[in-house]
């Protein structure tokens, strides 16, 4: 079969392709991907991405390479480990460096969805076996826990041999892996912790919640580390973050970057390299680095020259996350003129207001996590967003409303009056599914965001004549 | 100057043509199978009697959910930006304007000049749109026209709970078989159009005037129970259907007059 051409599109060098070869027939195989796959994937990357950006070509190719280790771990005798999304703790990556070429640690839906929904358009199958085995369409379940269980079930990932789970975020999450840990006897590791901060308290933090989340988090260490027989070191927490420490630089460069009238890249390309960190094993980070490294100068070689996907002027918004399986919301937003330079979960000031007097490993990490806002409560995504708008120069807001995502389904209307009052900008609420395109239609979505771009551009017009008078 | 506006909707399709800012003709008629067959249609309807073709209109602007179909149009904007525009045409006092058509419900907020200042449309559900009429229409076997007229005339409105056409329509059937009139169903279907309607909008407000267009505002039992929700009078355009046409038109006209090619 020949995949050469996809893979050179994604970045692979021909080396890589030849010397990989035997383990992508082999994959591909168990993945069901015949020539036909590879020609269709070949016209939605030219459709879809920015290809004159390596950066974003690599990353692509990254995600291909990444869903390959994963299919194939257990048969090249490699113990597997699944965590889920949004990850804690950064426990996922220090188990990925201490099992190094041993240890395969990944979030395998985040890595299905991109490389097989995104880039090949066949994740379809797989989220109807997850429905049929275990969480039935229609009952506002997660798309990627769908992909988690139906891509087990159906043999195209290896049964793990420990689950990471975690309720905290999502209850959807930590009830998925307790199906696999049922039917599979999968033995897993619990964190646990409550979203139950009181309003108005971010960004300061409650220490008592640090503390207990640092114990969930340490706790959950040691059983991991006693599972897996590896008990991590400081040398491990070390070449953890420095790894993840410099790929963090490259998104605070893109950022930057972005920041730039006008934005250098489409969010949507930009998403699929920041994301790199969320999904991908220890073995696979380098290229990671690698993609965002490449991306970093070739995005300020853009704002140099002036260049992005829209004219200079054109209205700006943040997004909570664009789809990642259907890149046509975001290229919608271009046509309607809209870019969208910031999304919440790039989005990495709260870096700036980290407290250094935490002294152990786990405070500091479980702070991290409070910080971010995402595990602290909606009271904290609205103060990043307010945030963005301030750092971003932005013009309003789009929500993308998760339909099946239970954290964030109830929080649309109010998130949308809370915005309009206190800033007094726009606010498109879309309901929308991040990982499962079947339940939307993108063009149903067409006259909202053409008339949000509309009324973005009228009234930074009448701002721009009303500073001319004055 | 000849301008023309095309709505392409779900249901039907509109044309509104205008000379020198003064609308000359009009004409409405179902969408059908084909986008550009009704587009024909419709334009030839609205001409006909003025003795025109395509060639003539110095510019034509499209909207509806059909309006990047049309291969001879010089612009598409959006139905919610065309309504807003027609609305405050028509209705310059209205600064709110329910436009409710076949496929779906807008609620938009908008200034003195026509421009939108705040909008939200229904998601996927045609709950609550001119469909969800047409369907309960069938099943009590009433003619689409008569529906309003008929619900006018409940003493005891039904509550049809359902957010859903499909759910609906097994409540309608079951609650007719305990014999419940037609006119306290139709009242009760209307009823919860309206409380949807309500709900949907809640975000974007209620400021008067109030405006209702689209299909749906010919029907007198919705218009009632929105009233009757808002606490004030609505206002409706005599000819509501064509309301988006004429916001096309309308900014057809604008385009020609600022020079866009």
């Amino acid at each position: 079969m020949n995949y050469s051409a996809l893979l050179k599109l994604c970045g692979w060098e021909e080396e890589q392709i030849r010397r990989e070869r035997p383990r992508l027939d082999q994959a591909f195989g168990i993945l069901g991907l015949g020539p036909d796959d590879m020609q269709r994937a070949e016209a939605r990357v030219i459709e879809g991405y920015d290809v004159d950006l390596m950066g974003v070509r690599k990353a692509l190719g990254v995600w291909i390479g990444g869903m390959v280790d994963v299919v194939l771990s257990k048969r090249e005798g490699k113990r597997l480990v699944y965590y889920s999304f949004p990850p804690l703790g950064g426990l996922s990556g220090v188990i990925s460096v201490i099992g190094k070429g041993e240890i395969l640690c990944v979030c395998p839906e985040f890595i299905l969805d991109i490389a097989l929904g995104a880039i090949f358009d066949r994740i379809d199958p797989i989220l109807e076996a997850g429905e049929a085995k275990a969480l039935p369409p229609g009952r506002a379940l997660c798309g990627l826990n769908k992909i988690r269980i139906g891509a087990v079930t159906e043999g195209i990932i290896p049964v793990p041999d420990l689950l990471l789970a975690s309720s905290f975020y999502c209850d959807q999450g930590g009830q998925t892996d307790e199906w696999l840990r049922e039917v599979y006897g999968i033995p897993w590791v619990v964190m646990d912790n409550v979203m139950d901060s009181p309003w108005g308290e971010f960004p300061n933090l409650n220490p008592e919640r640090v503390s207990y989340l640092a114990a969930e988090m340490e706790s959950g260490w040691l059983e991991a580390a006693e599972i897996l027989g590896y008990q991590p070191n400081k040398e491990h927490w070390s070449a953890y973050y420095d790894l993840y420490s410099k790929f963090n630089q490259g998104i605070a460069k893109s950022n930057r970057s972005m920041k730039a009238d006008p934005p250098p890249v489409s969010q949507a390309n930009l998403q699929v390299v920041r994301f790199l960190r969320n999904g991908i094993s220890y073995d696979r980070f380098p290229e990671a680095l690698k993609a965002i490294e490449t991306l970093v100068p070739e995005l300020e070689a853009r704002v140099n020259n002036g260049i992005g996907p829209l004219p200079k002027g054109s209205p700006r918004v943040c997004s909570f996350l664009i789809p990642q399986r259907d890149q046509s919301i975001a290229h919608l937003f271009e046509k309607a003129g809209i870019a969208i330079p910031v999304t919440f979960l790039s989005y990495d000031a709260y870096t700036a207001s980290l407290d250094s007097s935490y002294a152990s490993l786990a405070e500091r990490n479980a702070q991290v996590e409070l910080k971010r806002g995402l595990y602290h409560g909606t009271s904290a995504v609205l103060h990043w967003t307010k945030k963005a708008v301030e750092d971003f120069n932005l013009d309003g807001i789009l929500w993308t409303q998760p339909i099946h995502c239970r954290p964030m389904s109830g929080t649309g209307y109010f998130f949308k009056k809370a915005i309009e009052e206190e800033l007094k900008i726009p606010v498109l609420s879309l309901e929308v599914d991040w990982y499962d395109n079947r339940v939307f239609s993108a063009e149903s979505m067409r006259t909202k965001i053409e008339t949000f771009g509309h009324l973005l551009a009228a009234r930074k017009a009448k701002r721009a004549t009303k500073r001319k008078e004055n | 100057m000849l301008v023309c506006g095309l709505d392409i909707g779900a249901a039907t399709t509109k044309a509104v043509i205008l000379n020198d800012g003064r609308m000359v003709s009009y004409s409405v008629l179902p969408t059908g199978q084909s986008v550009n067959l009704a587009t024909d249609k419709v334009l030839e309807n609205a001409t006909r009697k003025l003795e025109l073709g395509i060639a003539d209109f110095s510019r034509v602007v499209t909207t509806g959910y059909g309006r990047h179909a049309v291969p001879f149009a010089h612009r598409a904007v959006s139905e919610i930006i065309c309504h807003a525009k027609g609305a405050n045409f028509l209705l310059p006092s209205a600064r709110t304007v329910i436009d409710i058509g076949g496929q779906d419900s807008k609620v938009i907020a908008l200034d003195g000049d026509g421009n939108v200042t705040n909008f939200v449309m229904n998601d996927k559900c045609a709950a609550g749109t001119g469909r969800f009429i047409e369907v309960m229409a069938s099943v009590l076997e009433v003619p689409l026209e008569d529906m309003g007229a008929l619900s006018l005339r409940s003493g005891k409105p039904c509550m049809i709970s359902s957010t859903c056409t499909v759910f609906a329509e097994s409540e309608v059937v079951s609650l007719r078989a305990t014999g419940e009139s037609r006119e306290n169903l139709i009242a009760g279907i209307h009823k919860g159009i309206a409380s949807r309607t309500i709900t949907m909008g809640r975000s974007v407000g209620f400021h008067k005037d109030v405006a209702f267009t689209g299909g749906v505002a010919k029907n007198l039992g919705v218009k009632r129970y929105l009233e009757t929700a808002i606490g004030s009078q609505l206002l409706v355009p005599e000819e509501p259907q064509i309301i988006g046409a004429l916001g096309a038109a309308l900014l057809a006209r604008e385009d020609k007059a600022q020079g866009s090619i």
